[in-house]
């Protein structure tokens, strides 16, 4: 059996894609037979992927238990794989997955997977400079129209059906999500990093979109254009929205 | 060939506030490069503050150098431009593979003792070391399967890996005795088969002992056939840098420094009435 046979062949009753049989013409025994000495990676495999499930979705586990949380994990991990060196990435496709096949009585749970992927990935994003109030000062009525804003790494906009603020706050708070009264209505939440510390907030549907257009960087004016809807205020607000995102470090860079 | 950077700890999150407040007491830290690549906050600045006290090593777990999947490319170049970015004092992975049809296993798995496998893996070695522009460490991992086919005993495998590649090795003393129950061979003729002058770095751990089947855990104290072994082991490598890595059931930072304490005080015991290897070819040049 070639290198690449032998690897596949053990890739497959690892993972699970393929029954545990006929080991022996891979495997030696001994003390343990060939499919003893498979089941050891494969419990490793699935304990070691689940444990980072559990560790990056603890608020969902909480909801759900150990029981269903693990029903979940596996068939998520049998869906999506790792494709990503670095574990950090394993839980990426866990809110869509959630939505996808929500979990009876708990329809919401994607959201709030989503709120805690966003609030670890921000964590750990990428460091980078923070424009400082004076960088506001820039926009002058000659420049306005060639003001570009980034934003930094570390923030992420969420759109929901549900506000799930008050029920991360109770599961943190280590109270019974339970007792949490959940409203249903269109949420958009922004989530960034002010030096370590992640913090996550409610905006308006106006900024939400202009934020989901500075994460790649985007001009004053098409920042304005997200705040249409309040006609002549436009423009008013939306450098209001900006200097907040400013003051609260939000903003990597302003050019002109 | 590779530096002494005497006794150090694995750099986990438990200890992270100590790493970046104080100043522990430790030669030298060893992180898992792939929690910092293209990465930043809070993790970073830990690394960040660590590697201004003492020497930092990196040691990655998702090379994947046995794998017959290609080279990860985007991998590669993150890993070069960390090691850019923290200059460490050595950069190790392991002798395995764990990766197959597009995917990531993260865990590392025993390759097959072949001729081989042998040239796979030592043709990506060399590439590998290219493209970072230095020499890596090779970890021996604990295994719990051996393949049919392997027609070579792990340790000439290994130690033919570092001549042909021309890399270094990261021996984990523990990872040897756990293999070494799990198929029944005399660790220390392991130990004995590997070049002197190639071990750049040892590393040592907790198991778990089932009688039939020993697990390499990483957790607890490190066990007394393992601490007789690295005896063994300083009287042939030396002064080789050590690190005890703790990753189950994390334990107090001053837990951990007691252990890696341990280690120095083992080393210095065997030193003393051992000239080893290094110290005798310093007293030659004096
Ligand atoms: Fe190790």
């Amino acid at each position: 059996m070639s290198l690449a046979e032998q690897q596949s062949q053990l890739w497959e009753w690892v993972v699970g894609t393929a029954p545990v049989r006929d080991t022996a013409v891979l495997i030696k025994a001994g003390a343990l037979s060939p499919d003893e000495r498979v089941n050891v990676y494969a419990e490793m495999y699935w304990l070691r992927l689940r444990d980072v499930l559990r560790d990056e979705f603890a608020q969902v586990h909480a909801v759900l238990g150990d029981e269903n949380f693990d029903v979940l994990a596996a068939k998520y991990v049998k869906a999506h794989p790792s494709t990503h060196f670095s574990l950090n990435w394993l839980g990426q496709h866990l809110p869509a997955f959630l939505k996808a096949h929500p979990v009876d009585g708990a329809p919401w749970l994607w959201a709030l997977a989503e709120l805690e992927w966003a609030r670890s990935q921000s964590f750990i994003a990428a460091d980078s400079a923070v424009a400082p109030p004076e960088a506001l000062g820039l926009v002058t009525p000659e420049t306005a129209d060639s003001v570009r804003f980034t934003l930094t790494p570390s923030v992420r906009v969420l759109r929901h059906d549900v506000d799930v603020r008050p029920l991360f706050r109770a599961i943190a708070d280590g109270q019974s999500w339970r007792d949490v009264p959940l409203v249903a209505a269109p949420t958009a939440l922004v989530v960034f990093r002010q030096g370590f510390t992640v913090f996550h907030d409610a905006v308006s549907d106006a900024e939400a979109t202009a934020l989901e257009l500075g994460v790649n960087g985007a001009m004053l004016p098409e920042l304005c254009e997200a705040f249409s809807e309040f006609g002549d205020d436009a423009a008013p607000r939306a450098f209001q929205a900006i200097a907040s995102w400013v003051n609260e470090g939000m903003v990597a860079r302003v050019e002109v | 060939m590779f530096p002494s950077l005497g006794h150090g700890v694995g750099l986990r999150n438990r200890h992270s506030s100590a790493f970046l407040e104080e100043q522990p007491r430790v030669d030298f830290v060893e992180a898992i490069a792939e929690n910092f690549m293209g990465l930043g906050g809070r993790p970073r600045a830990v690394l960040e503050k660590t590697r201004r006290d003492r020497p930092v090593v990196l040691h990655g777990v998702s090379l994947g150098i046995g794998s017959v999947e290609p080279l990860d490319p985007a991998y590669l170049t993150q890993w070069k431009a960390l090691i850019d970015e923290v200059q460490p004092a050595l950069i190790s992975d392991h002798l395995c593979w764990g990766r197959a049809h597009g995917h990531y296993s993260h865990d590392l798995w025993p390759v097959p003792y072949t001729e081989e496998c042998l040239a796979h893996v030592v043709e990506r070695v060399s590439r590998v070391q290219d493209v970072l522009g230095r020499r890596i460490l090779l970890e021996n991992v604990s295994s719990y399967l051996e393949f049919r086919a392997s027609d070579l005993t792990e340790w000439d495998f290994v130690a033919e890996v570092a001549k042909r590649a021309d890399c270094g090795l990261l021996l984990d003393v523990n990872n040897v005795y756990v293999s070494s129950r799990n198929h029944g061979f005399d660790p220390k003729t392991y130990l004995d088969a590997i070049p002197a002058d190639r071990v750049g770095q040892f590393h040592l751990a907790g198991h778990q002992d089932r009688g039939h089947l020993v697990i390499d855990t990483h957790e607890g104290h490190v066990s007394d056939a393992v601490w007789e072994l690295y005896r063994h082991a300083v009287r042939r490598f030396g002064d080789v840098s050590c690190l005890i890595e703790w990753d189950e059931g994390v334990p107090e930072l001053p837990v951990l420094l007691a252990e890696s304490q341990k280690a120095r005080s083992v080393a210095a015991e065997v030193s003393a009435v051992t000239p080893t290897r290094r110290n005798s070819a310093l007293e030659a040049t004096r």
